[in-house]
């Protein structure tokens, strides 16, 4: 039984293996005749994506620090669930109603991207995060409580495990939302990154606008292979 | 007995829980007792009276409305009834838990785990998660890893109500041989008197909620008991004419 659930596990991840290779396979081909064919300035292109890319990490990182300290020291007690809706509320404003803002206050700037982006990313890690602390089983806690857990330790040992698969589904969906904001923000108002290059190649070079998106496309699906799917895999151990 | 030190003292206790549409729901009313050094006590009492959430408030999880909780433990340690082991962390890790938080050196936690792993007999099952584990596997990790910490008082909430009758039977008689290799008190919570007077020193009988004590026996019966021994069937006959038979939570 045990044996053969193994080889259908083996065989599904086979599969999807199949599928990315194949897709990526297929992509970078695509980029290697446009880049033939038609010039493409893929040194641009790469630098723009690496400065967008850049720009994500950076927020996300920021998201999620952020999220982990306001879900920590909030959930489980009243003024935590007093907070939730204020949370609920902050997070259904159109975030790009907040661009403006930004502006005002960083200018046209990286660190007014990185923001902006990072306020988009926070909602889903906080929000899943704060349901996984809330949610956990109460004996866990009390086991760690009398087993002595506190502070940092506490933080490292307790919450982050029992919220760790919670963190990784938000983080997925916030890096998605987080995508959307760099390049849209990029589109809007900077003078670099990979949304940059797709609003200027649109009108001028169709080929250069492909090569963009399918690289674009490409660093999502390596992303998601090499970051999302072995944290997802690891989620299965928190399964009773 | 008597000249033996008193461990834990409760006196006074009452409790009250307030329900969602805000009533007052009274469940525990001047709960005194007391617990000699190196003695199994068992707190038996009708479903839903209250005993776990004495056995909370002497784990300092919850806190009584009045009365006071002495304890002279050094340490205390608790097995919960649903394992409350941690679905992250192997075996090895989860018995290593509390001398993690006590920040004992990787070496010494790793020397005492493995003993304690050993003890309970789950030897060979270190690197196994506890979704590999039977129910009656994952209670042996649970109590390994209460002793590792190495408790003068363990609290035990009806560690054997979740799994099977023999799995649980196998592992009463391995409780009892800890505790007699070990001698640390015991607070046993159950809702079995048979249970109870297997394996304890003294049981306390509970009274249905609001729940106050409502007899003591003291069991000198030689161990290892017989449940089959016609002595044991007049305890067993006396402790359960005291328990209010009447659920609470009817």
């Amino acid at each position: 039984m045990a044996r053969s659930h193994h080889s259908f596990k083996l065989r599904k991840s086979r599969h999807y293996f199949s599928v990315f290779a194949v897709f990526v396979v297929a992509i970078l081909i695509a980029l290697v005749i446009i880049g033939e064919t038609g010039r493409v300035p893929m040194g641009t292109i790469l630098s723009g994506l690496g400065l967008s890319l850049y720009r994500l990490v950076l927020a996300y990182a920021i998201s999620l620090i952020i999220a982990v300290i306001i879900a920590v020291s909030t959930s489980g007690t009243k003024f935590g669930n007093s907070l939730i809706p204020i949370f609920d509320l902050l997070q259904n404003l159109p975030s790009f109603a907040l661009i403006p803002l930004f502006v005002y206050l960083f200018g046209y700037t990286d660190q007014m991207a990185i923001i902006f982006a990072a306020t988009s990313i926070l909602w889903p890690i906080l929000f899943y995060m704060i349901h996984a602390l809330n949610t956990a089983r109460k004996d866990w806690n009390d086991a760690a409580t009398i087993f002595g857990a506190t502070g940092w330790k506490r933080l490292w040992f307790y919450s982050l495990p029992v919220s760790f698969p919670a963190l990784v589904t938000g983080s997925i969906v916030g890096v998605s939302v987080g995508w959307e904001a760099i390049i849209g923000v990029e589109i809007i108002g900077l003078s670099s990154g990979i949304g940059v290059f797709l609003n200027g190649a649109i009108g001028a070079d169709k080929q250069a606008f492909a090569a963009g998106l399918g690289l674009l496309l490409f660093s999502v699906l390596l992303i998601n292979r090499l970051v999302w799917m072995p944290l997802l895999k690891r989620t299965e151990l928190y399964g009773e | 007995m008597a000249n033996k030190n008193i461990i834990l003292k409760v006196e006074g206790l009452s409790h009250q829980f307030i329900l969602q549409d805000g009533k007052h729901l009274p469940v525990m009313h001047d709960v005194s007792f007391s617990v000699p050094e190196g003695e199994f006590v068992s707190l038996v009492g009708p479903s839903g009276c209250g005993k776990s959430t004495l056995l909370k408030m002497i784990a300092g999880l919850l806190k009584p409305d009045h009365g006071t909780i002495e304890s002279h433990a050094q340490k205390m340690s608790v097995v919960f009834q649903n394992f409350a082991i941690f679905p992250w962390l192997n075996v090895l890790d989860n018995v290593e838990f509390g001398l993690k938080m006590e920040g004992r050196p990787a070496k010494e936690r790793r020397r005492i785990a493995l003993e304690k792993i050993s003890e309970v007999g789950l030897s060979g099952f270190e690197d196994k998660y506890p979704a590999e584990l039977s129910g009656g596997m994952k209670q042996r990790v649970g109590i390994a890893r209460a002793l590792a910490v190495s408790p003068d008082l363990l609290l035990l909430d009806e560690p054997f109500s979740s799994i099977d009758a023999l799995t649980a039977e196998r592992l009463r008689a391995d409780l009892l041989s800890i505790w007699t290799k070990y001698k640390m008190t015991v607070v046993l919570v159950t809702h079995l008197v048979e249970e109870a007077i297997e394996l304890s020193d003294r049981v306390i009988v509970f009274s249905a909620r609001p729940t106050t004590v409502k007899k003591e026996f003291t069991i000198d019966l030689p161990r290892p008991r017989s449940k089959r021994s016609p002595e044991f069937f007049a305890l067993l006959d006396k402790v359960t004419a005291d328990i209010d038979k009447s659920d609470p939570l009817a």
